[in-house]
């Protein structure tokens, strides 16, 4: 890896990606708010860095609803991530620049149900060929407690 | 006239179920295409259904190579949210339990490549060494698989008497030296098998977002031990192993080499355990509403945990990364323009993980 960049580097550069509201430090990561976040633009300044994609995290906001979904980078020492949130159930494909992030981007697809525009490979990567996306997007937006039984959506009657 | 040869998903060359569907021409591979899948489980859907201390039960689950390093992760992401700092002979039992992990991970790895490539007495002097490993965590954890060492704020099991695995740690490495290490870096046979083969450039390395042993083989000196020390390493003199060659042989020497680093860190970590608790915390923690993101060095590469609390009696939402999640994608390109009967040991050389994988 060569010279990593400053953390006043991501931050400014961070900032001057459009969608991008606002970017906190939280010990060794950064954190960017961007609710309306250009995604190509993401990966052309993560590209230009020289970042490493980590992965993508989707927590349903509803069984129905939108889907908040963070991109995962590093830049050594430093993690960056980027918080953004579907629209209409909806987002653009981070895979289409970035190869690393097919995979995960397909099995948010397979098990919440949020549709990257612009994948570059939309098949399913758990489920079985034709099955349904979002599998476990409804048991996943339930109230949450701890419960004694089992609770795998396959196990219910 | 090309053909379609699916390996998998159930095979005699793979250590669980997945599949590679490769399309060859002649004895050579074309292309490629892995599919996953066969052992998920939501093990990310049933954390948020567990208490805080159940789930650490579960997420040691998530594999049976690096369960410990699935829940010590855990419990550091809830400890990073609650602000909990696992007192300093916790940290240290961690490092030692990491690093005996890694250690019978890559003996595990040694040996099932060597069943691969048809060398049947390596493998059984592989698995030799490997219980030697066994039985030191089971003496510790009075367990050989799911360790049950963790809990958030420290650990359950105290090492009573360090001393007593040195003769352990002494066969383990007389072992390596002059069994392991020299079966894959000098004799013809391994060496036909393992060198120039199944080439991953550091470019596709990049592209890929490979890591652990793999990125390390393709000249990629990436570590979280190194680049962003955690537990006892900062303080133990960590040195990562590198090689530039990125084909299965580059592979297999990183793991040598790191193995020998491991003995040498569980030999510093026990010599230097400083006294004091084991634990920061009693009881069943309360985590408050907050969320932590914490990369450790898995035995297969960095892995990465997403842990959010809203203050609940489980966690909002626990997202797990494992390393075999970026590697395995890479065996496509791995495959490409090598003959059909390296393919074996072509997958097998990025050590895939089908239950890290799936979960």
């Amino acid at each position: 890896m060569s010279e990593n960049p400053t953390s006043a580097d991501l931050i400014a550069r961070l900032t001057a990606v459009p969608g991008v509201d606002s970017v906190s430090v939280d010990g060794d990561a950064l954190w960017a708010e961007a609710p309306r976040l250009d995604v190509a633009a993401l990966a052309a300044a993560m590209a230009e860095l020289g970042l490493r994609f980590v992965t993508t995290t989707a927590t349903p906001l509803g069984p129905d609803g939108e889907t908040t979904v963070i991109h995962h980078w590093v830049s050594e020492p430093t993690l960056v991530n980027v918080r953004t949130r579907t629209r209409n159930g909806r987002l653009d494909s981070l895979a289409a620049a970035v190869p690393a992030a097919s995979w995960a981007e397909r099995e948010i697809t397979d098990l919440l149900g949020v549709a990257f525009a612009g994948h570059p490979d939309p098949t399913p990567l758990l489920l079985p060929a034709g099955a349904a996306p979002g599998l476990l997007r409804a048991a996943m937006a339930e109230p949450r407690t701890a419960a004694p039984a089992p609770v795998s959506p396959l196990a219910r009657p | 006239m090309p053909y379609t040869f699916p390996l998998g998903p159930y095979h005699p060359a793979l250590e669980e179920p997945f599949k590679v569907n490769v399309r060859c021409s002649g004895e050579v591979i074309e292309s490629a295409t892995v599919e996953v899948g066969f052992s998920f489980r939501g093990i990310e859907l049933l954390a948020q259904k567990r208490n805080w201390v159940e789930v650490i039960t579960l997420i040691e689950r998530v594999c049976g190579i690096c369960s410990n390093t699935h829940a010590m992760t855990f419990c550091m992401a809830a400890e990073r949210i609650a602000g909990i700092a696992a007192p300093p002979r916790a940290v240290h039992i961690r490092t030692v339990i990491a690093e005996l992990e890694r250690l019978h991970s890559h003996l595990l790895w040694a040996g099932i490549g060597a069943e691969d490539i048809g060398f049947h007495s390596l493998f059984m002097e592989i698995f030799t060494l490997r219980e030697r490993v066994m039985d030191t965590l089971e003496a510790i954890s009075g367990n050989r698989v799911n360790y049950g060492m963790n809990r958030i704020g420290g650990v359950h099991r105290d090492i009573p008497d360090p001393a007593a695995h040195g003769p352990a740690l002494d066969a383990l490495e007389r072992g390596l030296a002059e069994v392991v290490v020299p079966a894959f870096t000098a004799n013809p046979t391994a060496l036909a098998r393992t060198r120039g083969v199944g080439r991953l450039s550091r470019e596709e390395a990049v592209r890929r977002g490979v890591v652990g042993p793999v990125a390390r083989a393709s000249g990629l000196d990436m570590d979280v031990r190194k680049d962003h020390p955690y537990l006892a390493y900062a303080d133990l003199g960590f040195r990562s192993v590198t090689r530039t060659a990125g084909d299965v042989l580059a592979r297999v020497e990183v793991r040598a080499a790191e193995m020998l680093e491991s003995v040498r860190l569980v030999r510093a970590a026990l010599a230097g355990l400083p006294p004091g608790p084991l634990a920061a915390v009693e009881g069943v923690p309360v985590i408050p509403p907050g969320e932590a993101t914490v990369r450790t060095e898995a035995p297969r590469g960095e892995a990465f945990y997403y842990v959010e609390s809203d203050g609940g009696p489980t966690p909002a939402r626990v997202k797990i990364r494992t390393p075999s999640f970026v590697n395995i994608p890479a065996i496509e390109p791995m495959v490409i323009g090598q003959p059909l009967a390296d393919l074996s040991i072509i997958q097998a050389s990025v050590d895939p993980c089908i239950s890290c994988t799936d979960r």
